[in-house]
């Protein structure tokens, strides 16, 4: 089943093209990855998709449905999730708070002015941080967790909203190599588990060919080349962009 | 015609001295990112120096021109030791504590110009030649507006040629685009900010020399001529000087033609011009989104229910309130009931301030609302006080909603801005419409004969303020207390996962409001009179100092806040003529030592014990 399409997207700021008729589309439970070299319009993608950005030519459709330039708070109850390439995080709570806001939030409750917020939801938060192994630490405050542990809790946060389609801008960025390894592994599992179709950008190859069930490489706001990670490995024209006309060493 | 031009020229006066102040709190905000609220003392310093130096002189042009000159020099000066002494120690602060203390500077520089130059307006003997009138279309118009009307632009002038002919002036453009950038550079910041700093009050120095003979030196320029600056600096967007020059013609035009439309109704004019500007161009008409400086990031602490010795002390508190009428006199229980009405308005202005991270600077207007409502109810309607402390929340909270549905989305110190303008003109209105009484307020707004004992009436605000703080306490802890907060953190993640930070925040203003208005009308009956100075701008300041005070992170910060600062403040004001000095000493003194407020500082220290 095809969880998200988007058809033709283009985007310009000030004149300057960041992204051109770019398509593709995701399937429930696929892993995408979007790679491309600085400044090759993977962000802006990703903003057009989430909402943060609304774009100047194409549409997007999730499941069918013409989500074309809602605001991120529609699209999250329509069922897009995403985690921001910088790692944002309620700082002055403490990691289950932080899961809870989001469930108070995907339950429609935020407006309850007079309940006690502590107690409400606080088994399913519990269990949104078990399985992104972070509940040993839920009493701690999210503001000075490690880095790492920040992506885990943004991803429950992301979770919390119980998605269909996960955005991940950069999500192993600033990572130590093991645990990039365990964070994409343990997305791997619950796009399997749940059909969870994820979308993310990466610049680590390892990440991307390890994890990824198709890749598309932009370049400059264009779509040049999507396929198997074999295929991407072998393409000739994503050998020029990452290595230059006459690169030859074995990279990526 | 003839009125049409002379209103014009009288606005082009204007425009010049409104541009003076203007173009050195931009200046000085595009740079240190400080927001001087001292830049009204520093222009009445300047008026005040200005009749110092010119009556000692002869009365002749040119040593008038040396006079002005010396007086902007003066005021620069002070500036400058102002900045080495206060600011610089400061800039890496949070926000609202730099605008802490450079209130505290306006509260020490009055109490100082006071003693100096004692209370009486000072006005200026003219000599012939300031007196000399102009025939301009058969009117006669004052030569000296004339003069004014060529400085302002000869001034900007002066400051475009400085910043884009001189290496000094690129150093100051650099630093006002990114002042990190231009440190990294090896640039010495220090010097840099003290010399803008310098210049800044240099120019609102000369504004207020320039402005002493069409009026006088008085007590009273500091926080008008502050409330003005501020509004033309939002409008031409802050750290642009064509800018503030655009933004300075546009009111002082505004201004004088207003007061041919609608002489009552310039100050409400002003505030939707800026309205309108802000709505189209939320930074201003010239102004561009800030680069934020980095190392200021901001950082929000975690917040937990408080610990549970804090509970027992807030519930021995508790009890020793509920005991007090029965052992205190009369004149501690009405301190009492004081400090209770200023616990609540302090703890409604925290769910803006704190969870809702929106620094309001006229809290005032919503406090004042309350207040007048239920003297309207009182007095007009004769409705039983009950009516009037149900009345008062509810409406100041409605209006507290209408004013945050277009105010929400505005970043940081334009919010401030505009909730000071907003509240300033209401203090404006109701010190001029007749249905407020004017200056001379409402009177006998008693409570009902069942309450009028001191201590029955102590009771009553016990229940309402010390339960409204209670109440609103639990809402911050609820889960829209928790959402509130959530896109105060991070308000694109709050987005993300389907919360609308402008509704939360709107809901908070009201709340906030209704808080704040339930206090002002509890103050009404306490006080049995409303007078227009319960929605002033210092009224405002009271509460941001209690808050600030406590501490803006910690729930039972503005509660300490609150008795801290009605405590300092009976007590400075039975001791000592000179409180404001004493006591802008001593918030200038508490921001230097507890940037993180009282309640902060002890939760930080009682974290520390516990490792």
């Amino acid at each position: 089943m095809t969880v998200l399409e988007a058809v033709g997207l283009g985007k310009a700021f000030g004149g300057v093209l960041a992204l051109d008729g770019v398509s593709f589309s995701v399937e429930a439970g696929e892993m995408l990855a979007m790679i491309g070299p600085n400044g090759a319009g993977k962000s802006t993608c990703f903003n057009l998709l989430g909402g943060q950005l609304s774009p100047d030519a194409g549409r997007v459709r999730l499941a069918g449905r013409d989500i074309t330039g809602l605001a991120p708070r529609r699209l999250a109850r329509l069922g897009v999730a995403r985690t921001f390439q910088i790692t944002a995080v309620f700082a002055s709570m403490t990691v289950r708070e932080n899961v809870q806001v989001a469930l108070q939030a995907h339950h429609h409750r935020s407006l309850r002015f007079w309940r006690a917020a502590h107690t409400s939801f606080r088994e399913a938060a519990d269990r949104l941080l078990a399985q992104v192994d972070m509940l040993a630490a839920a009493d701690r405050a999210a503001g000075v967790l490690a880095y790492g542990d920040l992506k885990r809790v943004e991803l429950a946060l992301a979770l919390a909203t119980n998605p269909t389609l996960l955005l991940m801008d950069e999500p192993t960025a600033g990572m130590a190599a093991a645990e990039r390894g365990a964070l994409m592994a343990l997305v791997r599992k619950l796009a399997d588990a749940s059909g969870l179709a994820v979308l993310f950008t990466e610049h680590d190859m390892d990440v991307v060919f390890g994890v990824a069930d198709r890749v598309l490489v932009l370049n400059r706001g264009t779509l040049i080349a999507a396929g198997a990670p074999d295929a991407i490995r072998a393409d000739a024209r994503v050998r020029e962009v990452y290595l230059g006309a006459t690169g030859a060493t074995q990279r990526c | 015609m003839d009125v049409f031009l002379i209103q014009l020229l009288t606005g082009l006066a204007g425009a010049s001295s409104l541009f003076l102040v203007a173009a050195g709190l931009t200046v000085i905000f595009g740079v240190t990112r400080v927001v001087n609220f001292s830049h009204g003392s520093l222009f009445m310093l300047g008026a005040y120096l200005a009749w110092s130096i010119l009556t000692r002189l002869p009365p002749d042009p040119a040593w008038y021109a040396l006079g002005v000159a010396g007086a902007a020099l003066a005021t620069a000066g002070i500036g400058v030791l102002l900045e080495i002494g206060l600011l610089r120690r400061i800039y890496r602060a949070p926000e609202l504590f730099q605008l802490l203390a450079t209130f505290g500077v306006v509260l020490v520089v009055q109490d100082l110009t006071l003693l100096i130059w004692g209370p009486g307006d000072l006005t200026l003997p003219r000599p012939p030649w300031l007196r000399a009138f102009v025939p301009i279309a058969d009117a006669m118009f004052p030569r000296y507006d004339l003069i004014l009307i060529v400085i302002g632009p000869l001034v900007l002038a002066a400051l475009w040629l400085l910043f884009t002919r001189t290496r000094w002036g690129t150093l100051v453009r650099a630093a006002t685009e990114d002042r990190d950038m231009v440190a990294a550079l090896g640039v010495d910041q220090r010097l840099l900010f003290t010399l803008v700093f310098g210049l800044g009050a240099g120019l609102a120095g000369l504004g207020g020399a320039l402005a002493l003979p069409d009026g006088s030196a008085n007590l009273q320029m500091d926080l008008s001529v502050i409330t003005q600056a501020f509004v033309v600096v939002v409008v031409g967007g802050m750290g642009s000087l064509p800018g503030a020059w655009l933004a300075a013609l546009l009111i002082a035009l505004l201004e004088s033609f207003g007061v041919l439309l609608l002489p009552r109704a310039t100050l409400v004019l002003m505030f939707v011009v800026m309205a309108a500007v802000l709505a189209v161009r939320p930074h201003g008409l010239l102004g561009r989104p800030q680069a934020p400086a980095r190392e200021s990031g901001q950082s929000f602490a975690l917040i937990r229910p408080a610990s549970a010795p804090l509970r027992a002390l807030a519930l021995i508190l508790l009890v020793a309130a509920i005991a007090a009428p029965f052992v205190a006199g009369p004149f501690l229980l009405s301190v009492l009931t004081e400090a209770l009405i200023a616990m609540l308005f302090a703890a409604s202005l925290h769910v803006m301030m704190g969870p809702g991270g929106m620094a309001s600077f006229g809290h005032a207007a919503w406090f004042g609302i309350g207040a007048y409502v239920a003297a309207a109810a009182a007095k007009g309607l004769l409705a039983p006080m009950p009516v009037g402390l149900l009345l008062a929340p509810l409406l100041a909270g409605v209006l507290a909603l209408a004013f945050g549905w277009f105010v929400v989305r505005l970043s940081g110190i334009y919010f401030a801005m505009l909730t000071l303008a907003f509240a300033q003109i209401l203090w404006a209105a109701a010190s001029q419409s007749d249905a407020t009484g004017g200056d001379n307020g409402i009177l006998g707004v008693w409570p009902d004969a069942w309450a009028q004992d001191p201590r029955v009436f102590y009771a009553v605000a016990l229940v309402l303020c010390a339960g409204g703080a209670l109440a609103l306490r639990r809402v911050l802890f609820s889960p829209f207390g928790f959402a509130l907060r959530a896109a105060r953190d991070a308000a694109p993640r709050a987005e993300a996962i389907g919360l609308n930070p402008p509704a939360l925040r709107m809901a908070a203003a009201a709340l906030a409001g209704a808080a704040a208005g339930l206090a002002g009308a509890v103050g009404a009956y306490f006080n049995g009179s409303v007078f227009p100075t319960t929605m002033s701008l210092g009224r405002s300041v009271d509460a941001l100092v209690m808050v600030l005070l406590g501490g803006v992170q910690t729930m039972a910060g503005p509660v300490v806040g609150a008795l801290v600062y009605t405590g300092l403040y009976d007590v400075l004001i039975r001791f000592t003529d000179l409180w404001r000095l004493v006591l802008g000493l001593v918030i200038i003194a508490l921001v230097l030592a507890f940037p993180q407020g009282i309640a902060g500082a002890a939760q930080r220290f009682e974290r520390d014990a516990a490792t």
